[in-house]
């Protein structure tokens, strides 16, 4: 998971709603 | 999932022939974890794209997204099927990295430095891309999980009934 939050960090200028989805779901898998 | 039922030939000419082909290229592929057919991540991702655009060269991009990175076919096909934009976005999201780059860490800088350099469209479908590999992953631990809770409950049961 942390390559995938590494990839999150450079996606910052695709959609808006997509990025808090896929933040959302990272997070999800975290806890 | 949004519904399929809208994707037609009047408001996606080129959509459905995408989907034929990534089904083609994808026939007898399955995922690495869940093992269902691939086909099904391809179309999750470009159900995730169209709940924030119906712009068809970004909904057929994120069908054929994984068909050269999985050497199914070339840029060059996209190019001369679906238009140098098509092309342009599924060459963003295909990782440039070789096995000749280094280890594991090192080509995953590289194609981490190849994603930080795409359009605004091309990672609008990687975030796509990481929400359903997310979410499978996930669910697959969630079923792995159910499995194992009842796996062990059974043994414990036996366990105790045996002593």
């Amino acid at each position: 998971m942390a390559e995938k939050a590494k990839l999150l960090e450079v996606l910052t200028e695709g959609n808006s709603e997509l990025y808090d989805r896929a933040m959302s779901s990272l997070r999800n898998y975290q806890n | 999932m949004e519904s399929f039922y809208d994707i037609d030939d009047s408001h996606f000419p080129s959509l459905h022939s995408a989907i034929t082909d990534a089904a083609q290229f994808h026939l007898g592929q399955d995922r690495k974890y869940s093992k269902v057919p691939y086909i099904c991540h391809p179309l999750a991702v470009m159900q995730i794209v169209r709940t924030v655009t119906d712009d068809e060269g970004m909904l057929i991009a994120a069908v054929l997204h994984d068909v050269v990175e999985d050497k199914h076919a070339t840029i060059d096909f996209v190019e001369s099927k679906y238009g140098p934009r098509v092309a342009e976005l599924v060459e963003w999201l295909t990782d440039v990295s070789q096995p000749e780059d280094g280890n594991r860490k090192l080509r995953k800088s590289k194609d981490l430095a190849h994603t930080a350099a795409a359009t605004p469209d091309a990672k609008t479908i990687k975030l796509a891309d990481l929400i359903h590999n997310t979410e499978s992953i996930i669910a697959s631990d969630l079923d792995f999980a159910k499995v194992y809770g009842r796996e062990s409950k059974a043994f414990r049961s036996t366990h105790r009934r045996k002593q």
